[in-house]
């Protein structure tokens, strides 16, 4: 397994506990980490990289521990922070160039290979404060390829772009791990996820909801997702009293609620089939709405 | 060292092209030569004005004041916009030390201050030499320029710059602002006497004396100067210094 994590725990001085008793493994290929704002991702990949020192537990990345032997895992690793906005002033060629010589790689090919790996060569003499928010994350992506490290932890790298730089990312982190390698992938958007990941686990509160395959997830709901049509509003308060509701839908003649029936109370509800948004949305105890 | 020297280079590429610090650059030499310009009103005012050195002495120990106080503000924000740019978790989570990020920086910063302190120096001397109407040999200017690049430019850059960068990065910045405000307003505000000038005053503490000292009163009080330097070297190496004591400025090593 290339990252290990054994109960992991992280409490700040103010007294909260951002990850509680937290372990799982992960091993080549794209793993997802799900999980609500604030449910505790950064806080687990700052852990990864060696920015964060555990209050208990262990962290083992390529079987080097990452408070014993920091340099060994920073040596292995690539980091994509959530909002790194750079050095404005700089062009791209400079900063990938500049991160290169603080990780100690000395080739300037080096540097120039990584920008044609995200498609950013042509834009190497423009200026970051000039690159659109997919070229900048592009940019970060390429400082983390640096080294041709065996983990990539990147935290929400499609967060905030248009659909077209999201597919294009994620072809990119799937590539990337494709040559087996491991990518780390914190997302809240369960598409990423679905798109990229056989495996992910799932953060609530600091605390580990699942772990394991996306099928798996996808099969604790499977068969018990279903779509049921209300007329008044004052019906969905109702429901949500009874059902967990997965989704709601507003229409001229009513609204529809996908819901999760475990009990069967809703016989005429049409069955629909279950996605991993649904599993996610149910893991959270939550509710969408559309 | 190829991590200092990289952090270093880029620290003062980054600097150097900020416009903001070139419009302080210009806004200090149009007042220096408001002040100082060798035209018939000023060479009436100023008795001393057509010795180079005395020039040199006087953009140094007053006008100089306004670029600094303008890098300063400009050079505090270096290690509060890694943090609020997302560049201090990349840092840290590469195998860059504590020691080499802030040396670094400081030095960078310390370059920084250095050459545009030089290139005001030469800035107004160059129009000066060139605008006089009176005879001046080239090496009647270049004299005092190499002193008050020794004898103040290098210590004043130091403190400007060391403290600058180092303070903001244990305290509040707004305070840092504040504080430097008032040290500032104190060191433009204050008039020079004949006698020992206090210790902690910045472009015009009696390191400036030595060179250019007025002739009816050739007092140079190697103690005070003395005194001066260590307070501004002292205190720039001070904050670096409590910088690197901070335990929680970077990751446990």
């Amino acid at each position: 397994m290339n990252i290990e994590i054994r109960h992991l725990t992280k409490k700040y001085r103010n007294g909260v506990t951002a990850l509680d008793d937290i372990s799982f493994r992960v091993g080549n290929g794209v793993f997802g980490l799900l999980g609500h704002n604030g449910a505790g991702k950064t806080t687990l990949m700052k852990a990864l990289v060696t920015v964060l020192t555990p209050s208990a537990g262990t962290v083992r990345l390529c079987g080097f521990d990452t408070v014993k032997q920091g340099d060994e895992v920073r040596a292995r690793v690539g980091y994509l922070p959530q909002e790194l906005a750079m050095y404005p002033s700089l062009s791209v060629f400079d900063f990938v160039n500049y991160m290169a010589q603080l990780k100690g790689v000395r080739d300037k090919r080096a540097v120039q290979e990584v920008l044609e790996e995200v498609e950013m060569l042509e834009f190497s003499k423009r200026r970051i404060g000039q690159l659109s928010g997919g070229m900048k994350r592009r940019v970060g992506i390429a400082q983390a390829l640096l080294g041709n490290p065996p983990i990539l932890v990147v935290d929400e790298p499609t967060a905030g772009l248009d659909p077209e730089e999201r597919v294009r990312l994620r072809g990119l982190l799937s590539r990337y791990a494709g040559e087996g390698r491991t990518v780390l992938l914190s997302t809240h958007i369960v598409e990423d996820v679905y798109q990229l990941c056989e495996e992910l686990a799932v953060l609530r509160k600091g605390r580990l909801f699942y772990a394991g395959t996306s099928a798996a997830l996808l099969e604790q709901v499977k068969g018990r997702v279903k779509i049921l049509r209300l007329e008044q509003e004052s019906q969905l308060i109702e429901l949500q009293r009874k059902a967990v509701v997965l989704a709601t839908t507003y229409e001229s003649r009513g609204l529809t609620a996908r819901i999760m029936d475990e009990s069967d109370l809703y016989p005429q509800a049409e069955p629909a089939e279950a996605t991993l948004e649904d599993a996610y949305v149910y893991c959270m105890g939550g509710k969408a709405h559309a | 060292m190829r991590k200092i020297f990289a952090i270093v280079h880029y620290e003062y590429k980054m600097q150097f092209m900020c416009l903001a610090a070139w419009g302080i650059l210009l806004a200090a030499t149009v007042l220096s030569q408001l002040d100082n310009f060798p035209s018939a009103g000023n060479l009436a005012r100023l008795e001393f004005l057509k010795e180079p050195a005395y020039y040199v002495y006087r953009i140094m120990s007053l006008d100089s004041l306004i670029l600094l106080f303008g890098l300063l503000f400009l050079l505090a924000g270096r290690l509060p916009l890694d943090a609020k740019t997302g560049m201090k978790p990349l840092l840290l989570s590469s195998a860059l030390r504590k020691g080499q990020y802030v040396w670094g920086k400081l030095l960078g910063g310390f370059l920084y201050v250095f050459s545009m302190l030089c290139i005001f120096l030469l800035l107004n001397t160059g129009i000066y030499f060139i605008a006089a109407p009176f005879a001046i040999s080239l090496s009647a200017c270049v004299v005092p320029l190499v002193k008050a690049v020794f004898v103040s430019v290098i210590p004043v850059s130091l403190f400007v710059s060391f403290c600058s960068i180092a303070l903001p990065g244990m305290m509040d910045i707004r305070l840092f602002y504040l504080l430097a405000a008032v040290f500032f307003g104190f060191n433009a505000s204050y008039v020079g006497s004949a006698d020992a000038m206090p210790f902690y005053l910045l472009t015009s503490g009696d390191l400036v004396r030595l060179i250019w000292v007025h002739p009816r009163w050739p007092f140079v009080s190697m103690g005070s100067v003395a005194a001066n330097g260590l307070f501004l070297v002292g205190s720039g190496l001070a904050s670096a210094g409590l910088l690197f004591l901070k335990h929680r400025f970077w990751r446990a090593e």
